[in-house]
């Protein structure tokens, strides 16, 4: 088996709650909690979950935003949090981002051009003409021209602002694109353009992207895998169509029912969740889905449920599937 | 059936006045709500849909200007009243917003913003009964534990919850017209579900009508008895749910459902409409939608489409569609 | 979403709201005068004070001193129109000194918080917990009179405010998307902060600061008022009013035009203030449950 582009495991990120002057520590939010995952090159994969399953907290643990708590990040087989100087500007080069609202991801007081030339003119030695000829090609790419150079944030459209923040994302060469929530805050229409332009730019630089959404019906689209979280755990994961044909945890099951699609209204069985997620502080003992689950039993309040293997690919963790 | 019509609009247009010119948000757009019915505007971001509800809730920016039109609620004609003084109050319509956050003052606590509601509107003052009352206002909206959210600030509280909440101080006045305007936009898909199944069993149970402002014709097809779609200000298509779903006329109209993705479709790629709105200070002469328009003809460039009633319940305005050819 | 721009709509309400627009213009009146006065007064010698006429004391408003003039006979036109001068003066120097002091410490604390952050939160705070004004009477006493020591006494009662609103902006702007593009755009610490966080967490305070130069220039009033402020024959309006406050019963004029200037510059700015509030905070949303009478 040759080294996955990106492994990630059993990650684990702990946020102290503190309190007082002096920063006592009184518990701590479970952000992520055993996290584990394999990104290939040129693979893409989807993280979903409802907010606040520790979606975000991943990304940022991998862009070395936030330190694990535990677990490791391996690039290439290397821990990622043991590279030094050039290793780990290398590192950082290769793993770039993508946010939900364009215009807080970008700085209101900087141009396109500004905004593009940053990350160029760090890493990389241009002269001015090619530095201009460089930025206006990745605008090309991601279907805007050069009148956008100068304009700022405020003056584009959602769409308009999130290729922008695409541009940029691309700017260094990356290897891997983690892309969070990249089109929730985006009208439908524009989201469909943006979905089409990530899945073209993939192709054309022979991308990877970890692609963290809650809305499950945007992810066929582009994903090769999928893997459900909740509350910082993995219930279900499988490639795409193993789970789009056959959703098994329950929780992805519901996922999936509330998606609104209008021409499986009538048809459609609707599972509609009750209540919000209990706290990360004190997640529910057993699975953590059990407080929420229709099918929940006497042993789901009690223990968590090992990995059940469908096929090579497809693992859920629910107790409906153990055999008695 | 013939259902009493609660709301008739009634050649409505907007302008926002700026320093550039003069917006033009909303321009002649007619239409009405029946008693218990909801009715759905939809269109993307800047189709003066947002304008249309504050219009109709009397809260629009300092900045507007009613250019012509009516508002007729209930039979009377506010909108005379309005141009002198935009707040005048028509207590039986509430509106509610996207952003639960921004709507609710963080200095206090869920229970002293209702009570006071209470307070004000139905003119009760024993604390007690208030109380009362707004804790069945919390528990009509399907709040978990609604001792629990009187006693916290909006920060202690989720999106879901907080939307939740809203929605309770909006029933608290017993509003026959409730204005949503992207009420789940910002939710979760699982929380959106939640949302909308509440507002349907409100709508069932205390028969108030509802106007649902989104941008997802799929939410709306979701919860929408009629569908409204806008762009650029008009109105575009206008018909019964089903019809626009499975009959969709207007070419603005079929992009926007194929935008939407599909849960029982296999794999395709996702369509998305090329280009994006024109700019409202100069609307072209013809067909606002022209350059974005796969079938655009001549005529679009040059003569602005009428919005006729091509079919039965079926409003249109588009080239395409013209009565004569019927 | 928003494309249109902000400050075009701040500006089309001043526009359209007259009362906003008479502000603006008073401010802007104020400033040109504030510069320009030292080379225009009618009188030079009568607005610095230097010299005094017997003859011509008390004497009421007339067309060779519109003012009239004061109780050592100097032109009052000339010591009120001088007198905004110093005003814009010690409005600059306390606002400015007060920013110099604030917003290093602000961003320190807000970009970097920890144990020094909190400290220097906790110190910012010491000096909140004091009324300002009594604050800064005090301090002024204990530096003796003088338009320095004013600056400094009442820059030491103020800046804790800015170092609060810089803290609170900085941690904002610390969190926003934008500034983990930009670490994982590969920029330092210290770039990120001058680059990012510093421009976008000032425009705020930069806006605030301007606007309370018409508080700056009432307490400083308030100071010299009382006898702690600047020295005489220095033509503050605070001291003229003081100076005038003596033969008020016969001569009102001289305390009513310096109080007249103070009344009319201190009412422009905080008018302007609260126009420039509003529109940026249209609070649209928030007009509805106003109405319905919720608490806002
Ligand atoms: N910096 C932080 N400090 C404390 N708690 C945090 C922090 N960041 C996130 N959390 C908490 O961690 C949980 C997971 O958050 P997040 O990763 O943002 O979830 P998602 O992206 O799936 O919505 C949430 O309960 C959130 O409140
Ligand atoms: N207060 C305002 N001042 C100026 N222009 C505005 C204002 N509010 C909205 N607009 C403009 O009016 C148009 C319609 O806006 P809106 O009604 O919010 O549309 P929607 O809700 O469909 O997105 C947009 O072009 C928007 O930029
Ligand atoms: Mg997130
Ligand atoms: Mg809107």
């Amino acid at each position: 088996m040759s080294t996955p582009l990106l492994r990630i495991k059993d990650l684990k990120k702990y946020f102290p709650i503190k309190v007082g002057l002096l920063g006592k520590v009184v518990g701590y939010v479970k952000a992520v909690d055993g996290v584990s995952f394999d990104i290939d090159l040129g693979e893409v994969v989807s993280i979903v979950g409802e907010s606040g399953s520790g979606k975000t907290t991943i990304a940022k643990c991998i862009l070395l935003l936030e330190r694990l708590t535990y677990g490791k990040i391996l690039y290439n087989g290397e821990d990622v949090t043991l590279l030094r100087a050039e290793k780990l500007r290398e590192y950082r080069r290769s793993i770039q981002a993508v946010f939900q609202n364009p215009f807080l991801s970008l700085d209101p007081r900087m141009n396109v051009f500004d905004i593009l030339a940053e990350p160029v003119k760090i890493n990389m030695k241009l002269s001015r003409e090619e530095l201009y000829e460089y930025i206006s090609s990745l605008l090309n790419m991601v279907g805007l021209d050069r009148s956008f150079l100068d304009k700022y944030p405020h003056e584009l459209s959602g769409g308009q602002a999130q290729r922008v923040a695409i541009a940029r994302a691309i700017s260094l060469k990356p290897r891997l694109i983690i892309l969070d929530e990249p089109t929730s805050a985006l009208d439908v229409s524009v989201q469909a353009q943006i979905l089409n332009l990530l899945a073209d730019l993939k192709n054309e630089l022979n991308l990877s992207y970890l692609l963290i959404t809650h809305d499950l019906s945007i992810v066929k689209y582009i994903s090769d895998r999928i893997i459900v979280v909740y509350l910082g755990r993995i219930m279900e994961e499988g490639l795409s169509e193993e789970i789009l044909d056959k959703p098994l945890h329950p929780y992805t099951q519901t996922l999936f029912s509330a998606i609104p699609d209008p021409y499986t209204r009538s048809s459609r069985e609707r599972i509609i969740l009750r209540g919000e997620p209990p706290s990360p502080i004190n997640p529910p003992p057993g699975c953590r889905f059990h407080t929420r689950c229709p099918y929940v039993m006497e042993v789901c309040k009690r223990q968590e449920p090992d990995e059940i293997r469908f096929s090579s690919t497809h693992k859920v963790y629910c107790w409906l599937y153990v055999e008695k | 059936m013939t259902r009493q019509k609660i709301l008739q609009v009634e050649n409505l247009s907007i302008d926002y006045v700026v320093l550039d010119g003069i917006i033009k948000a909303v321009r002649n757009v007619s239409f009405t709500i029946d008693e218990g019915e909801v009715v759905c505007l939809v269109g993307e971001s800047g189709s003066g849909k947002t304008t249309v509800g504050l219009a109709i809730a009397g809260a629009l920016p300092e900045n507007a200007v009613i250019r012509e039109g009516k508002i007729i609620f209930r039979g009377r004609d506010f909108l005379s009243n309005r141009l002198k003084d935009k707040s005048t109050s028509e207590d039986r319509i509430m509106i509610i917003f996207q952003d639960p956050v921004a709507t609710l003052n963080p200095l206090f606590r869920v229970g002293e913003i209702i009570s006071d509601v209470i307070k004000h509107h139905l003119k009760i003052t024993n604390p007690g009964e208030i109380r009362e009352k707004a804790l069945e206002f919390l528990k009509a909206v399907e709040l978990p534990d609604p001792e629990r959210v009187f006693n916290s600030y909006p920060h202690e509280l989720s999106g879901g919850m907080l939307q939740r909440v809203v929605i309770a101080i909006a029933l608290s006045i017993n509003p026959r017209l409730l204005i949503a305007d992207e009420p789940t936009t910002m939710l979760d898909v699982t929380l959106q579900a939640q949302i909308l199944d509440l507002l349907i069993n409100l709508k069932k149970k205390l028969g108030v009508s509802i106007l649902f402002i989104t941008h997802n014709l799929g939410v709306a097809a979701e919860i929408g008895d009629r569908i409204i779609v806008m762009y650029g200000g008009e109105i575009f298509e206008e018909a019964r749910s089903e019809e626009l779903l499975y009959n969709p006329l207007h070419p603005y109209t079929r992009g926007l459902l194929e935008c939407i993705p599909k849960t029982h479709i296999k794999y395709s790629k996702l369509k998305s409409i090329p280009g994006m709105i024109f700019d409202l200070m100069n609307p072209p002469k013809g067909c606002t939608f022209v350059d974005r328009c796969t079938e655009a003809m001549e005529i679009c460039r040059n003569v602005k489409p009428q919005l006729v009633e091509f079919l039965k319940d079926h409003r249109v305005a588009c080239h395409l569609y013209r009565l004569e050819e019927r | 979403m928003k494309r249109f721009k902000h400050q075009k709509i701040i500006l089309s309400l001043i526009i359209k709201k007259p009362l906003s627009l008479i502000s603006l213009l008073i401010v802007l009146a104020f400033i040109v005068l504030g510069v320009t006065a030292p080379f225009i007064v009618p009188y030079p010698e009568d607005a610095w004070g230097l010299t005094y006429n017997v003859e011509k004391r008390f004497l009421p408003p007339s067309v060779e001193h519109p003012l009239g003039t004061d109780a050592l006979g100097r032109d009052l036109f000339s010591r009120v129109l001088l007198g905004s001068s110093f005003s814009l003066i010690i409005a600059v120097g306390v606002i400015g000194l007060a920013l110099l002091i604030g917003i290093p410490v602000g961003v320190v604390a807000g970009y970097y918080g920890g144990r020094v952050g909190t400290l220097l939160m906790r110190i910012t705070d010491m000096f909140l917990a004091f009324p300002p004004l009594l604050l800064a009477i005090v301090l002024a006493a204990t530096l003796g009179r003088g338009l320095l020591n004013l600056i400094i006494a009442l820059a030491i009662s103020w800046w804790p405010w800015y170092a609060r609103l810089v803290y609170v902006q900085t941690n904002t702007v610390k969190n926003m998307p934008y500034i983990d593009a930009a670490k994982i755009a590969g920029l330092s610490n210290i770039k990120i902060m001058g680059k990012h966080v510093i421009p976008n967490a000032l425009t705020p305070t930069m806006v605030q600061a301007a606007l309370d130069m018409g508080s700056a220039i009432l307490e400083a009033a308030g100071l010299s008022f009382i006898g702690v402020g600047v020295k005489p024959p220095t033509p503050e309006w605070g001291l003229l009013v003081s100076e005038g406050w003596q033969s008020i019963n016969y001569a009102w004029w001289i305390a009513f035009f310096p109080g007249l200037a103070i009344l009319t510059t201190v009412v422009g700015f905080n008018l302007l203030a609260d126009a420039l509030r509003e529109s940026a905070d249209p609070r649209l949303r928030r007009t509805i449950l106003m109405r319905l009478g919720v608490k806002q």
